[in-house]
């Protein structure tokens, strides 16, 4: 036995000193801590991010508005919800938890709880940053096709792409049953002669949200009503973007406000951007 | 300089500044205690050497890693787990091995703590800890044959101590169930 001990130890010091087997350097530690920490400190900070844009556009675009329809409604809800975004969240919580159990602390503590904390935390956090003008800022760039911003676009572009089973914009011409529609993707005829619940008091200008079915003809509207746009901020300023801040002159265009002073274009555009409500800016640049 | 009156935590960090003589002090005093812990997952002689020695040259490769502020003793002992486990998972068994004393000793310490008044042959409660899951088995050994704590058995198989303890009831638990449904006499 004894003879057995010490060809174990005479072997296993013999490799060491033949060079055969080495230290391994304190840089690749170090390097591995490092970057063990900085994939950790990064997926927090994009799970806060998916997070707060996921709550950012559930709260200031039509998703939830369409809910207010009943059963109606949840196709259209869950046809513009934003899944990648949702999806990219509960990946990089497990990701996180997944790195936590490489550290050298987290079994000291129970792993539900740890993850638990973390998901708390991003939530919080995330919450903060939704209803902070940061997740505006964001989208801002991710509009203005900025580099940060196209990272993001594929993950968000859902509630403002065309949808089969729900329809939201700004009305710019009314017809006998039919009407024309400006939306964030373009403008659109909806057909209303199918419509068995729509508001009466549609005029041009307003904002309306409905349901209904997309066919060949063109998207038929079963139920439709009027919404105040400040309910759906984003999705009203990407309609003004695209086609001008219509509002500003009072009169109904779907072209943008050539034929307005420039400063009011400009007063309309700087109050919107602001966040301020639509008859508010109205109110405010009408004094020009 | 004395190196026998020198920690272990001592010692790797002379070992780290160039001085890879003394790690032969390291392995003089594991070397008992892990081919002890690891005969009970290798029953094999041979077998168990190459993975001894594999323990100790991970170790030594692996010692800018060590956190100086925790317990070498623990450190390494999660390593020679670790090849233990990957030991049983390449040959696919999980045999157990027990001296006369170990049989003894567990075989009295369930007797006299589950409040049963039964005598098991060896085999028996080698069998039966075969069966017992291996995330209770791997707490009950360190606990009764290695003499851990809580806080190195948390250390060593990276659980909270809480756990470690819910291991070691529920694996006294099972080990009792299978004696007596299978051996009881």
């Amino acid at each position: 036995m004894e003879d057995r001990n010490n060809n174990l130890k005479r072997n296993v010091l013999k490799q060491i000193k033949a060079g055969k087997v080495k230290l391994r350097s304190r840089y690749v530690f170090l390097a591995e801590k490092i970057a063990l920490g900085s994939t950790f400190v990064l997926s927090v900070l994009l799970a806060t991010l998916s997070f707060s844009l996921a709550l950012f556009y559930l709260k200031s675009t039509d998703s939830l508005v369409y809910l207010s329809f009943g059963r109606g409604g949840l196709y259209a809800f869950l046809e513009s919800f934003p899944y990648w975004l949702i999806i990219t969240f509960v990946f990089l919580v497990a990701f996180l938890g997944f790195i936590l159990r490489k550290t050298d602390f987290s079994y000291k503590k129970s792993f539900g709880v740890l993850v638990l904390s973390i998901l708390v935390f991003v939530v919080f956090n995330g919450t903060v940053i939704a209803y902070s003008n940061v997740s505006e800022k964001i989208d801002r760039k991710i509009n203005n096709g900025d580099v940060v911003g196209s990272i993001f676009r594929p993950f968000i572009n859902k509630p403002f792409k065309i949808k089969n089973n729900g329809i939201v914009g700004r009305v710019v011409e009314i017809k006998e049953d039919k009407m024309r529609l400006e939306m964030p993707y373009g403008s659109e005829d909806v057909l209303l002669s199918s419509c068995i619940n729509c508001d009466t008091k549609i005029n041009e200008g307003d904002f309306i949200v409905g349901i209904g079915k997309r066919t060949s003809k063109g998207f038929v509207v079963l139920e439709a009503r009027v919404i105040n746009p400040d309910r759906m901020p984003i999705l009203r300023k990407r309609t003004n973007s695209r086609f001008g801040y219509w509002e500003c002159n009072g009169t109904p265009s779907s072209s943008p406000c050539v034929t307005t002073h420039p400063r009011i274009r400009q007063c309309a555009k700087d109050c919107l951007d602001k966040g301020l409500g639509f008859e508010e800016c109205r109110t405010e640049c009408s004094n020009f | 300089m004395d190196v026998k009156n020198l920690s272990d935590e001592e010692l790797v960090a002379k070992i780290l500044e160039k001085d890879q003589e003394l790690y032969g002090e390291i392995i003089s005093r594991y070397q008992s205690k892990l081919s002890h812990y690891l005969r009970k997952f290798i029953r094999d002689h041979d077998e168990l050497e190459d993975v001894l020695q594999d323990v100790f040259i991970k170790t030594y490769k692996n010692l800018y890693g060590f956190n100086r502020n925790k317990k070498f003793s623990s450190w390494i002992y999660r390593i020679a787990h670790n090849e233990a486990i990957n030991a049983i998972k390449k040959n696919k068994r999980g045999q157990i091995n027990l001296d006369e004393v170990e049989y003894k000793l567990i075989g009295e310490k369930l007797a006299l703590e589950e409040k049963i008044d039964l005598k098991f042959k060896k085999d028996d409660i080698i069998l039966a800890l075969e069966k017992v899951k291996l995330k209770y088995k791997e707490a009950i050994l360190l606990f009764y044959f290695e003499g851990a704590s809580y806080d190195d058995i948390s250390d060593i198989l990276r659980i909270p101590k809480n756990t470690v303890g819910t291991y070691i009831s529920r694996g006294r638990k099972e080990l009792k169930q299978i004696l007596l449904k299978n051996y009881g006499r």
